[in-house]
């Protein structure tokens, strides 16, 4: 759900049809901002039905410093819970640090056990702050292939204490498969689909390569689902077993035109036919228990881990050159194995996002 | 799951209101002539400029539409 008139204009149809099954709603994109009745009379009737599913931006799980920020936001959450129910909440796989947290981009990190500590951690005080469960989902930016192939595995381990899930977001993994020249079965296989509750469809655009090679995949919300997607549609979920909704994601703005208003519909009602064609809703929703986990009254922090992630967002956003970061020496950071056209993408992002 | 019809009425609201909103007409008005007059008041004193937003650390800044995973 987007708070922009375009896009109420644009789904009116499917509400007045009573199409949407349910709604996901970024619950900390207006924490500091008024929500108008509309929304906040749509969300609560969604919420009263046990139709409403949350999705943070914000909290940056794999950020190495614990701050006040954080435990603003976990604040927030334990308010926004309190006032709907929300039938799970998810947050995204990444870091977000910057001085100003707010107009941060979510980067990634590869796995190590340091990293995967201090996401567990990030998580484990996620999950301490609601009684409904909490998933991660993937992250369509990578730095290298080795991050790529790596990121079902470390997002499995992430969740395994805290009996989570995960979002199988495909537009993600489709820009992947695009940007690294993977097939997109062959990276989707090596996520748990076992443990995926939650799958997210959109569509993206292309950005020019600086290197000359083939143009980059961009999640931007901002187009229709590629015939990619739905050609793997189908089989994915009949993989994903413990599956129980699917969201389609689009940016309000974007939804101005008639054709862009008909393309949304038309991929809505295409994704809603492959679902109906499915054996997915006949199947046993599987219970879950909020398990107790101990873990220390103080954040774990790596003072390393977080110089390196500062390092790392400073030298992007200063719009060092990417051969230059290749060079440097982290610790946390395989550089040398980055892709120089995705350093470049990140430089972009920043760029988009940061206005300092 | 049947939306209540006094929040698809405020829904439909929000959309019109979506519809409606076009640019501004650019076609241009007749401009009528007006005579010039003699300005013979004190002019008046300049108005201070907008002052420069100051972004603060872990402040919240509008960013406009979308959201930075994107």
């Amino acid at each position: 759900m987007m708070a922009e008139a375009e896009f109420v204009s644009a789904v009116l149809p499917l509400l007045q049809d009573n199409s949407v099954d349910v709604l996901e709603w970024s619950f900390d994109t207006l924490y500091h901002a008024h929500e108008p009745d509309w929304l906040r009379d749509l969300l609560n009737f969604y919420s009263e039905n046990e139709r409403l599913i949350g999705h943070g931006v914000y909290y940056s799980l794999l950020d190495a410093r614990w701050t006040e920020r954080q435990e603003e936001w976990l604040k927030k959450l334990k308010e926004e819970v309190a006032l709907r129910k929300y039938n799970h909440i998810t947050e995204h796989f990444g870091f977000m640090n910057t001085e100003n947290f707010h107009q941060g981009v979510p980067l990634p990190v590869s796995l190590h056990h340091k990293t995967l500590e201090v996401g567990k951690d990030r998580l484990y005080r996620l999950q301490e702050a609601v009684n409904i469960p909490v998933g991660i989902e993937n992250l369509a930016f990578s730095f290298s292939i080795d991050d790529v192939k790596e990121q079902g595995v470390f997002l499995d381990k992430l969740i395994e204490d805290t009996d989570g899930f995960l979002i199988l977001d495909l537009h993600n993994i489709y820009c992947q498969s695009c940007n690294f020249n993977v097939e997109l079965r062959e990276i989707i296989d090596l996520y748990p689909l076992n443990k995926v509750k939650e799958i997210h469809l959109s569509g993206g655009s292309w950005q020019d390569s600086v290197y000359g090679k083939k143009p980059l995949r961009r999640d931007t919300h901002d187009d229709v689902i590629p015939k990619e997607i739905f050609s793997v549609l189908s089989s994915v979920l009949t993989q994903c077993q413990n599956l129980e909704y699917v969201i389609i994601e689009r940016l309000g703005h974007t939804l101005k035109t008639e054709r862009q208003k008909n393309d949304f519909l038309t991929d809505f009602n295409q994704v809603k036919i492959i679902i109906e064609a499915s054996d997915w809703k006949q199947r046993d929703e599987k219970s879950w228990n909020k398990k107790e986990i101990k873990f220390s009254e103080k954040p774990l922090e790596d003072l390393v881990l977080f110089e390196e992630q500062s390092r790392l967002t400073k030298l992007l956003f200063d719009n060092v050159e990417a051969k230059v970061i290749k060079d440097l020496d982290f610790h946390y950071f395989k550089t040398e194995n980055w892709d120089l056209e995705m350093i470049l993408t990140a430089q972009n992002i920043i760029k988009k996002w940061n206005p300092y | 799951m049947k939306i209540p019809l006094v929040l698809m009425a405020s829904l439909l609201a929000v959309g019109v209101s979506a519809q409606t909103t076009k640019p501004v007409d650019k076609t241009k008005k007749p401009v009528k002539k007006i005579k010039k007059v003699a300005v013979t008041e004190t002019p008046e004193k300049p108005k201070p400029g907008k002052p420069a937003v100051i972004v603060k650390k872990d402040s919240v800044v509008p960013r406009g539409h979308g959201c930075p995973v994107c």
